[in-house]
């Protein structure tokens, strides 16, 4: 606690720098109060909300179990599609935000209605529940990412020791597209993981290892792609077999201790809505994934791990794992969230790495921005019909290209960005950490 | 250098609109109502004994096209599309005869985005445009596909859902001969927006006003944010 304390405190900054700093505060807090009440997609939010919500009207703890409320024809065993503790977080953001949003039992009336028996799309939400306070509802669900997000501002800037880099890290953070469009746009909740692991590599550099280790897990209860970092992390962190087994220890016990009770309540139905977030990826993409994931572990376990604490290696740590998931894996715009503050990192050490994130962050925006209710269609709330029906930039595309064929050929140079940037790092890891040198030594000799 | 790259990008956005312009449509606005984005596991077959069809109801006004999910390369003869307001009508509002020729995947489509949804390794939509419908909004429609010509086995095959899989359809059920079966046909309908700019203003006005409580609260917040940064620009300035 102290250490957090004196944190806070030891920002001695120029009164330009605290001036810059508040200034695209102002600017940065503007554009997302801009977008949070008049954007959402499809059921994400208010389905994130509705289990919680049931949780405090009905009291039912467990998630996986069918809820009695939405028994309806087609659908006689509703259960929840995420990690048990995205139910518990949620469940107390809406604790306080309820007071605040009288409506919300009519609003989810009509939601359950819709979502459990005929589906809908954001233009259809965006009709249903406007006359349940829709825009109140939609910002108050929002005001918790808020948090999340500055926390996750505060302790990238803590990354770089320069004023100078600190501020243009908190410039690209405040207008970072991915969190405006993630969070703010889409509604969903992944700015806290990435606020987590934030804090994470924050706490591994400053020789806290056993916060990490309970930060890394316990974001992977909320999504579990985050669980990738934890080997690498463990890696690490560890001098001698030995500690690797103490360094598994936390995250286990806290693992176990969350997931046990749920399991025992209600068996596989656990599983099966922690694991279903990954489960439409193709075989062919988990093997490959698989592969390259366990051979950059190889390569990590054959470094000298005498750099712990080094700032650089920690983030090459992260980097690596989450930027095979989501370059081989999981191909999403809002997951890639998870890895910005780390490639914003590798962009202010290496001008390289800014061309590289800025090349790959925008062939991921042309790939996955493929859809009108990922545009326009996201402020459906304003005015559902005429948001929805704005053209985007591939309706005029379309015009002249076959854009099926140019997706196709930027998602191969999607691909080919993200293979060179984990090659750059592993070159990177072994100038820096004489990676040959260390292969001739057996790590736990 | 930064400047000379903007310059650049702006020739090159121009150059590409200019290009464009003659095959922009005058009404630029599109959006899907209903349908189903995965592809159907099931195709059944139109032909000369028998007929297919679907109900939907309409969730938005200005209806003025569909599609249907076929399978690449599947017919020889024409087919006929009818629309009609309920099943039992004779007369139809609208219908079109489609030549295989009309079967082609929607490239270079303005209305036909996400691209990407648009064609699949088991078939493609084929889009049907009809005359725009104004009141659409809460009313059935049958449309049905006939194709007398066609000898049995070499029919139109048109995608279908066998077990129910909704996706903003409220009612709605797929016939054959006109009569009703279980399941539904991988179809798609599209709204447009044709109302003057006043009233899309007016409209989005009424939403905000529905809580004014909220709006005074957000505005409030929006406007003290504005304050504080142009407050402290000027001491900035002034220091």
């Amino acid at each position: 606690m102290s250490c957090q304390l004196q944190l806070l405190c030891d920002y001695s900054l120029s009164k330009f720098m605290q001036s810059s700093y508040l200034n695209w505060t102002l600017i940065g807090l503007f554009i997302r109060l801009l977008i949070m009440p008049f954007s959402f997609h499809g059921h994400d939010i208010f389905y994130l909300y509705y289990f919680p919500y049931q949780f405090l009207t009905t009291g039912q703890w467990n998630p996986y179990l069918p809820f009695s409320e939405v028994h309806l024809p087609q659908h006689t065993s509703i259960v929840y599609h995420y990690p048990p503790m995205m139910y518990f977080i949620f469940t107390s953001f809406l604790f306080f935000i309820k007071p605040f949003l009288p409506n919300l039992p009519d609003l989810f009336l009509t939601f359950q209605t819709w979502n459990f028996a005929q589906q809908g799309n954001t233009i259809h939400f965006a009709d249903i529940l406007m006359p349940h306070q829709l825009f109140r509802t939609l910002f108050f669900f929002k005001v918790p990412y808020l948090f999340f997000d500055f926390i996750s501002a505060f302790f990238l800037v803590r990354f770089f020791k320069e004023d100078k880099k600190r501020l243009y890290a908190y410039k690209i953070w405040m207008l970072n597209p991915f969190t405006l469009h993630s969070c703010y746009a889409l509604g969903q909740s992944d700015i806290i993981i990435t606020c987590l692991l934030i804090v994470s590599a924050y706490s591994l550099s400053s020789a806290m290892p056993i916060k990490a280790f309970l930060l890394i897990p316990f974001s992977s209860l909320i999504k579990p792609f985050s669980i990738v970092i934890l080997p690498f992390a463990i890696l690490l962190q560890s001098k001698k077999f030995k500690d690797l087994v103490i360094l598994s220890l936390p995250p286990l016990i806290l693992v176990l201790t969350i997931m046990l009770p749920l399991y025992i309540s209600s068996g596989n139905a656990m599983f099966k809505g922690t694991l279903s977030i990954a489960s439409s990826i193709s075989s062919y993409k988990t093997l490959f994934f698989v592969i390259s994931y366990s051979s950059l572990l190889a390569i990590f376990f054959f470094f000298k791990r005498n750099q712990k604490d080094s700032l650089d290696f920690i983030i090459y740590a992260f980097t690596l794992p989450l930027l095979c998931l989501f370059t081989y894996y999981v191909v999403t715009l809002r997951y890639f969230l998870l890895i910005t503050p780390f490639l914003i990192y590798l962009s202010l050490s290496c001008k390289r790495f800014l061309l590289y994130t800025t090349l790959i962050s925008l062939t991921l925006f042309g790939l996955k921005i493929g859809g009108n209710d990922l545009q326009w269609g996201l402020f459906a709330a304003l005015h559902p019909e005429w948001m929805s029906g704005l053209p985007i930039f591939d309706s005029f595309l379309n015009l002249i290209l076959n854009v099926k064929i140019l997706h196709q050929i930027l998602y191969r140079f999607f691909l080919l960005v993200g293979t060179i940037i984990i090659i750059e790092i592993l070159y990177v890891m072994k100038k820096k950490y004489h990676f040959s040198q260390s292969l001739s030594q057996p790590p736990y000799a | 250098m930064l400047k000379s790259l903007f310059l650049l990008l702006g020739i090159i956005f121009l150059v590409f609109f200019i290009t464009i312009c003659p095959y922009i449509p005058k009404n630029i606005y599109c959006f899907l109502d209903i349908g189903t984005y995965r592809a159907p596991s099931y195709f059944i077959e139109v032909n000369s004994l028998q007929t297919y069809g679907q109900t939907f109801v309409s969730n938005f006004n200005n209806l003025f096209k569909i599609s249907i999910f076929v399978p690449p390369k599947n017919l020889n003869s024409d087919v006929f599309f009818y629309l009609k307001e309920t099943p039992k009508d004779k007369d139809s509002l609208f219908n079109l005869k489609l030549s295989p020729k009309d079967f082609h995947p929607p490239h270079y489509d303005f209305y036909a985005v996400p691209a990407d949804a648009e064609v699949h390794p088991s078939g493609f939509h084929v889009h049907i445009p009809f005359p725009l419908i104004e009141n659409s909004k809460g009313k059935i429609f049958y449309f049905y596909l006939e194709c007398p010509s066609c000898p049995v086995g070499k029919g139109l095959k048109i995608g279908i859902w066998k077990k129910p899989y909704y996706e903003a359809l409220t009612k709605g059920t797929a016939f054959l001969n006109h009569q009703e079966i279980k399941g539904f046909l991988a179809f798609r309908t599209f709204n447009t927006w044709t109302s003057p700019y006043s009233i899309l203003w007016k409209e989005i006005q009424d939403r905000l006003l529905q809580d004014t409580t909220f709006l005074f609260m957000y505005s409030s917040i929006l406007i003290v944010i504005l304050i504080s940064y142009l407050w402290l620009q000027w001491t900035w300035r002034k220091s």
